[in-house]
C-alpha cells in the first residue's frame, strides 16, 4: 500500500519535471555558431531550397543515431572512427578543431594534433556514417574562426594530450574564449599570415621579411572588407527566418521521436543557454 | 577570420546578384573602388531620400541602404556593429542622427516581408556626362529612381 503511493508520487514529479523542460526556450539566438552545418551554402547559385529540405532530413535522421556535441573552432574534440584493419576496430584521435567548412552533409571539420613530434591535421566529415564517437574533451572558442595558421607555429601551440580527460563546462555560462596569441616560427611561411587579419598571432607582421612588404599600398589596406555589408550576406549565410525555421523543425522531429519511444536523444541543444 | 554576428538579421527582401558588379569612378581606384562609389550613393540617398542614377548602381546600392536600415531597426542604433557601420557608410556625420530619429522609427512597426526602398527604371537617356570647355560629352544608358519609402515627395506613378 505505502510503496505504491510512493511509486504514484514518483511518478507524479517525474512527469513535472518533464513537462517543466519541455518548455524550453524555442529558439537560440547562436544557432549559426553551433550549427553552421544546417545554413544555406555560401556560393549564391548553389542555394536550393529542396536540396537543403533533403539534405536537412538525413542530417537530423544522422543526429538521432549518434550524439553529435557543441564544439567550434579552437575547442579540442576527440573522434573515434571505425577501422575495418585494425585489431580494436576502432580508432581515436584527439585534436584541436582548426577549422569547420561546408554546408549541409558535406560538413567536414579538421583536427589538429603534433604525435611524435610531427604535426598531424585529420578532416572529418560530420555526418560520416563509419564515426561512432565525437567527444569535446574541451569546449572553448579562439579569437579567430579559422585556425590554419597552427601550422606556421611553433608546435606546443598545437600538442595535446591523446587522453586528455573531458573538461565538464557548466551548462548555462558562456562558451569560454581562449585569447591565446600564437607564436609563428621564422619565415618563410606556408601562406601569407602578415597580410589576414588574424587576432590569434602575434606580431606576424613584424616578422614578415620586406620582399613580402613591397607591395603594401595593395595587399595590406584591406580593412574596407569589413564594411561590405552585402559580401558579408552572402558569405556568411544567415538569414533569421530560414533559422527560425529550422529550429521549429528541428523540435519537430525531435518530438515526433520521443512520442515513438525510439529515443530520447534530442539535437537542438546549447551549453551556454542551457537547454 | 570573419566572425559571423549573431542574432541574425532577417533576409533582405531585394534582388541581389550572384555577383558583386564592379563600378567605376574616377578619383577611386579598384578594388575598394567599388565600396566608396556606393558609400557615396548611400550617404546622398539617405539626405535626399529620392535619387536618380544610372540603372545598374541603383540596384547595386540597394541592398546596401536596405541593409542599414535593418540593423539600425534589428540591433538598435545604439548597438556598436550598428555605429561602426553607420558611421562608415554616411559620410556626413548629421545624417546618422537622421537615421536614428528619422528613418530607423519610420519602418520600427513595417511589415516584415516588404523591401524598404522602392526602385523605378526609367527610359534609356542620353545625357550630359562631362563638359569640357566647349566640348561636350554625352552618355546613354537606361537610369532608375531609388527611393527610401515614406519620404515627403509626391508619388511616383501615381
Amino acid at each position: 500500500m505505502r510503496a505504491a503511493a510512493r511509486g504514484a508520487r514518483g511518478l507524479a514529479s517525474a512527469a513535472q519535471t518533464a513537462a517543466k523542460k519541455t518548455q524550453q526556450k524555442q529558439s537560440i539566438d547562436d544557432f549559426p555558431l553551433i550549427y553552421p552545418d544546417f545554413l544555406p551554402s555560401p556560393v549564391w547559385n548553389r542555394r536550393s531550397a529542396l536540396f537543403e529540405r533533403l539534405q536537412r532530413a538525413d542530417m537530423l535522421e544522422r543526429r538521432m543515431h549518434i550524439d553529435i556535441p557543441e564544439f567550434y573552432v579552437g575547442s579540442i574534440v576527440a573522434v573515434t572512427t571505425s577501422e575495418p584493419n585494425l585489431a580494436t576496430r576502432q580508432n581515436r584521435f584527439v585534436g584541436i578543431c582548426i577549422r569547420r567548412e561546408r554546408p549541409g552533409l558535406l560538413h567536414q571539420f579538421t583536427l589538429r594534433n603534433v604525435v611524435d613530434g610531427l604535426g598531424v591535421e585529420v578532416m572529418y566529415e560530420l555526418y560520416n556514417p563509419t564515426i561512432l564517437k565525437i567527444e569535446t574533451l574541451k569546449l572553448e572558442k579562439r579569437l579567430d574562426t579559422d585556425l590554419s595558421y597552427l601550422i606556421d607555429a611553433l608546435p606546443e601551440y598545437s600538442t595535446f594530450d591523446f587522453n586528455l580527460e573531458p573538461i565538464a563546462h557548466p551548462v548555462g555560462t558562456p562558451v569560454p574564449i581562449n585569447d591565446t596569441q600564437v607564436k609563428l616560427r621564422q619565415p618563410p611561411w606556408t601562406q601569407r599570415w602578415e597580410l589576414y587579419d588574424f587576432k590569434g598571432i602575434d606580431k606576424a607582421w613584424l616578422q614578415a621579411t620586406p620582399y613580402y612588404k613591397r607591395k603594401l599600398r595593395i595587399t595590406k589596406v584591406e580593412d574596407y572588407m569589413k564594411y561590405d555589408l552585402i559580401r558579408a550576406y552572402r558569405d556568411d549565410c544567415q538569414e533569421a527566418e530560414h533559422e527560425k525555421n529550422t529550429q521549429k523543425e528541428m523540435l519537430e522531429f525531435e518530438r515526433a521521436r520521443h512520442e515513438s519511444g525510439a529515443t530520447k536523444r534530442r539535437i537542438l541543444k546549447s551549453a551556454a543557454d542551457g537547454i | 577570420m570573419a566572425h559571423r554576428i549573431v542574432p541574425s538579421l532577417p533576409r533582405i527582401k531585394v534582388p541581389i546578384g550572384h555577383i558583386p558588379q564592379r563600378l567605376k569612378a574616377r578619383p577611386f581606384e579598384a578594388p575598394q573602388g567599388r565600396l566608396e562609389v556606393l558609400r557615396q550613393f548611400v550617404t546622398r540617398l539617405v539626405r535626399e531620400e529620392r535619387i536618380e542614377m544610372k540603372a545598374n548602381r541603383a540596384e547595386e546600392t540597394r541592398p546596401y541602404i536596405e541593409r542599414l536600415i535593418q540593423l539600425g531597426v534589428f540591433r538598435g542604433m545604439n548597438d556598436d556593429y550598428t555605429q561602426e557601420m553607420m558611421q562608415w557608410w554616411l559620410l556626413e556625420k548629421d545624417l546618422v542622427d537622421k537615421m536614428e530619429h528619422v528613418i530607423v522609427p519610420r519602418f520600427q512597426e513595417a511589415p516584415i516581408n516588404e523591401p524598404y526602398t522602392n526602385l523605378f527604371n526609367l527610359p534609356f537617356t542620353r545625357y550630359e556626362n562631362r563638359v569640357r570647355g566647349k566640348r561636350i560629352h554625352y552618355n546613354a544608358r537606361p537610369l532608375a529612381v531609388i527611393e527610401i519609402k515614406g519620404n515627403p515627395y509626391p508619388e511616383i506613378g501615381a
